[in-house]
């Protein structure tokens, strides 16, 4: 590196290859332990719902299997989110995104373990049909006209089929980018990034299928009479604003432990702030279209799904989620300092998180609290632990990708760009 | 791991070098089109300094227009004109001029009113929304776009003002205290539309018009250096056209000197606007949906339409964007430097995503039509299909959703002529799909007793192609009268801009004055 070229211009900048040096771009040993303690932990939570509501009556075990099932979609929406978000900065060429994009691959590399998630609820499904999901009970559905109209839709085998669809899709165009994101950090070819791009813009269009039709089957289809047209961008929404805070939280802790130093700076947290500021508002924007033009038309059959989140106790969490997902985060994004700052990002990163719990809890719970008599939002052991158990073996899972591989992709062509990113004008 | 400029690109290619030599793709087009990752892409090409993007593009105001220019604008003033007298017909005689009949109460006016707001909302998109995103490429197209947004918006707020019936009673579309104490309705999206539109068009104005003031000022400089120019008028009368034209533009540039604080101020200004205009591009076709989606008529109603009218009105405004910047870029010399083949290219990828989005959205609708188990939605759906108006919809899903996929094939995407005639397939596609979602919801109520048809009558017909002469014609009048490019935010993303160019001239081995003609920094905008 010349003298000149070095201090003249970003174009001719040459990265110090100190900064890739292993114990910068490694996650130590300590990342293997916390991932196995987390994995077990996932694996006792999950035995102690199953061993509380395995002999228990129906209404427990569904108690048990929705909470579980929050759970398995809040932790889904990761792998989903990041995929879409992967896809998308390869299809923009975004340069300011090398440095960070190593993290969003792990993450996305983990449907293979959402769809180990998925077994147990398959096999309930055949075993025990309609805990779940009450179309798969046939003496639920007997005489229903309108499910009588979705059953070419709405049948075990068909359903079983679309799962496998929907994981196939995830985890194919997960495995071929970050094997290529991989294989280049070993061989440095720039042009891996090109075919990453071309795998990108098929991988969009059958992301975004498979995306709305598991929102429809595994979230909506919890209510088989409620449709929703938004459905699918809502659980997008959904996805990407969880990824983006898993992300951006999982690199400040990596940051705080000393990796990543002099690659991922301050401006790339403020773009990923940004982002966050952006799917909060985006979130906010498609939940409040779907909620408004629901309300406003004011048909029975859609509103269904809204007055079980007004009624037995429900209005205060629906309510809580209007200013905990979208005015407290919106408002404590919008200073430019705040998402600079290694103190409130990580803070509002992890205030989004158990927002996108409270707002999954907000899906799923409800089902279980339909009708007269029903009990209210309820939390017990059962409850927490359904809900934290898959969660639990997704983030150990992830954190098991993060100490196996560097912590950026080391020859990226766009690290020059990216390391020598700005925010300013 | 370093990036590589393209003529490095070029020369390893030439001379077989390179780590894989056999997959570097060859330049091809202008030598924007490269497709290595690591390379530079040069947005100006043509080696062109501060003052020659200056000169080149005031030359576009200053110098004669292309010959085409005045018959253009003289059938687009003819056919505006047009519009003006149907107006007036439709004014006098009644809406009864009108197809409108009982169970289709909408017809050409509301889908002429959607489908010219969903032109004007590019321009915002890209001055506003790529702004935030750092899209230095969109330097070249934001000022003409903005400029169609406007014109767009104008024929757009053209319709509903007009299809009220008693037009003097259209002041009650806003709500002015009067003695009869009577108001609109706050509950009706009608009268969010009023307030979205007014705000989007009086933002957008504002953005255009500030972002315009220091190229402005270059133009008011340079008429000023001319200013004992006249020109004769029928051999009769000596008109001082140098005088007229520094007080034109001096009036509009509202005393810009380029100063430091001006600057600052500007680029402050610019942001916060940009940030202002971002939800407004979404607010505005969301509102717009919420005319059919509050409602409970089939077809109408369904919680995808917001999203799905902002793609759709990205989508048609991008494709209008092209349709007129293509024969630009062949008209005015030297636009090519600037709006190169990757602007274009950028540009069509926008169109397919957007594209595919309408298609997502069309797929979702016609699914839970379905899947939701009621009939009359369904048979809404099924009539739009295979219906009376069967060739509208299929129009609509073949220019809509399958003809921007022809751009996932590289030549098709950067061949200018070919990308033409598919914008206009989209904008003949986005017209139509107003003309579905509109007609055919409404052409069959619940009672078969409520049946009817709709056609329109040559009057509508008039009005709608006039609407295309009032939005050319002020388009002409901007390509005559205004700088069409941004002088000055072209300039900074010129490699020249950047505070060490001349360090960076001399490691390249050039001279080191190439870029540079002695102006540094930011927005170097003065003219010579």
């Amino acid at each position: 590196m010349s003298h000149a070229t070095g201090h003249a211009h970003e174009h001719h900048f040459e990265p110090d290859p100190a900064l890739f040096a292993e114990p910068n771009v490694r996650a130590g040993g300590a990342a293997r332990g916390l991932s196995l303690a987390l994995i077990i932990a996932g694996l006792a939570l999950g035995g102690f719902v199953y061993l509380q509501s395995a002999g228990a009556d129906k209404p427990a075990m569904r108690v048990a299997m929705l909470s579980y099932h929050t759970g398995f979609l809040a932790s889904i929406a990761f792998f989903i989110g990041a995929l879409g978000f992967v896809m998308i900065l390869h299809q923009t060429a975004a340069g300011w995104s090398a440095v960070i994009r190593r993290q969003f691959e792990n993450l996305m590399s983990l449907a293979p373990v959402g769809a180990l998630l998925f077994l147990p609820t398959l096999v309930l499904c055949y075993t025990k049909p309609g805990l779940l999901w009450k179309w798969m009970d046939p003496a639920h559905v007997a005489g229903d006209v309108i499910f009588q109209k979705k059953q070419a839709f709405l049948n075990l085998p068909f359903f079983t089929v679309r799962a496998l669809a929907f994981f196939a899709v995830w985890a194919g165009f997960a495995f071929a980018l970050r094997s290529l994101s991989l294989r280049q950090d070993a061989d440095g070819d720039r042009w891996k990034t090109r075919t990453m791009r071309k795998i990108s813009a098929p991988g969009l269009l059958l992301f975004a299928l498979a995306t709305a039709f598991a929102g429809f089957d595994w979230g909506m289809a919890l209510d088989f009479h409620f449709f929703s047209t938004m459905w699918g961008v809502y659980f997008f929404a959904q996805s990407m604003l969880a990824t983006l805070a898993l992300g951006t939280l999982t690199l400040i802790v990596l940051r705080s432990a000393g990796r990543l130093e002099g690659l991922v700076r301050d401006e790339h947290f403020h773009d990923l702030g940004k982002l966050l500021f952006g799917f909060t508002i985006f979130w906010a924007y498609i939940s409040f279209s779907q909620y408004f033009l629901i309300w406003y038309a004011n048909i029975p059959e859609e509103t269904s799904f809204m007055m079980a989140r007004r009624e037995h106790g429900w209005l205060s969490l629906s309510s809580a989620l209007v200013v905990g997902k979208f005015v407290i985060p919106f408002l404590a994004l919008l200073p430019r300092p705040n998402r600079r700052s290694m103190a409130v990002l990580p803070l509002v990163c992890v205030w989004i998180l158990g927002m996108h719990l409270l707002d999954l809890f907000w899906v799923v719970q409800p089902e279980l609290t339909k009708g007269p008599d029903a009990p209210g939002p309820s939390l017990t052991p059962v409850v927490i632990a359904g809900i934290l158990s898959p969660l639990c073996v997704m983030l150990g899972a992830f954190l098991w990708r993060i100490a196996s591989v560097p912590l950026v992709p080391l020859q990226d062509p766009r690290l020059p760009q990216s390391l020598t990113h700005r925010n300013s004008i | 791991m370093s990036a590589i400029p393209p003529d490095r690109v070029t020369a390893e290619r030439l001379a077989g070098l390179g780590p894989q030599k056999r997959r570097l793709d060859p330049v091809t087009g202008d030598g924007t089109l490269i497709e290595d990752p690591a390379a530079e892409i040069p947005l100006v090409l043509g080696n062109h300094t501060f003052a020659s993007v200056t000169s080149t593009i005031c030359g576009w105001v200053e110098k004669p227009q292309p010959g085409v220019w005045l018959p253009l604008f003289l059938t687009a003033g003819g056919v505006a004109t047009m519009c003006a007298v149907m107006i007036v017909y439709l004014i006098i005689t009644g809406v009864g001029v009108w197809g409108l009949n009982t169970p289709v109460g909408w017809g050409f006016d509301i889908t002429n009113f959607v489908f010219w707001v969903g032109i004007g909302h590019a321009g915002t998109l890209i001055s506003a929304i790529l702004c935030i995103f750092k899209q230095k490429w969109r330097t070249s197209i934001n000022r003409a776009a903005e400029a169609m947004t406007i014109f767009a918006v104008i024929c757009a707020g053209t319709f509903p003002g007009i299809h009220v019936g008693r037009v003097w009673f259209a002041w009650f579309l806003f709500p002015i205290p009067n003695s009869y104490w009577i108001w609109p309705n706050f509950r009706s999206p009608l009268l969010w539309d009023v307030f979205a539109v007014g705000t989007y068009f009086t933002v957008s104005l504002l953005f255009w018009y500030m972002g315009m003031i220091p190229d402005l000022a270059t133009l008011r400089d340079r008429a000023v250096m001319n200013i004992n120019r006249t020109a004769s008028f029928v051999g009769l009368i000596r008109i001082p056209i140098g005088k007229i034209a520094a007080y034109f533009y001096g009036f509009l540039s509202l005393g810009w000197r380029f100063s430091m604080r001006g600057w600052w101020n500007y680029e402050k200004a610019y942001i916060l606007l940009a940030g202002m205009s971002t939800p407004l591009v979404l607010s505005v076709h969301s509102i717009v949906s919420f005319d059919f989606a509050v409602a409970v008529i089939p077809g109408w109603h369904t919680t995808i339409f917001p999203p799905y009218f902002v793609a759709g009105a990205i989508f048609s405004g991008f494709a209008m964007v092209l349709t007129l910047m293509i024969p630009m870029r062949e008209l005015y010399p030297g636009m090519k430097d600037f709006l190169t083949l990757k602007h274009i290219e950028n540009m069509c990828k926008i169109i397919t995503v957007t594209g595919s989005m309408v298609g997502f959205a069309y797929a979702m609708e016609f699914f839970i039509a379905w899947y939701g188990g009621n009939p009359y939605e369904l048979k809404v759906f099924l009539n739009r299909a295979f219906g009376p108006y069967w060739w509208a919809y299929w129009i609509m899903v073949s220019c809509n959703v399958i003809s921007p996929q022809v751009f996932w094939f590289k030549w098709a995407r950067t061949t200018p002529w070919f990308i033409f005639i598919i914008t206009i397939f989209v904008n003949i596609g986005m017209w139509f799909e107003r003309f579905v979602i509109i007609v055919t919801s409404l052409h069959r109520d619940f009672l078969p007793s409520s049946w009817g048809m709709y056609s329109p009558t040559w009057v509508e017909i008039l009005t709608f192609v006039g609407s295309f002469g009032i939005f050319l014609s002020l388009f002409c009048l901007f390509l005559r009268f205004l700088p069409m490019m941004a002088i000055s935010e072209i300039k900074n993303v010129m490699p020249a801009a950047h505070p060490h160019a001349d360090l960076i001239a001399l490691a390249r081995g050039e001279k080191p004055s190439r870029h540079a003609d002695g102006h540094h920094g930011n927005r170097a905008g003065e003219g010579h």
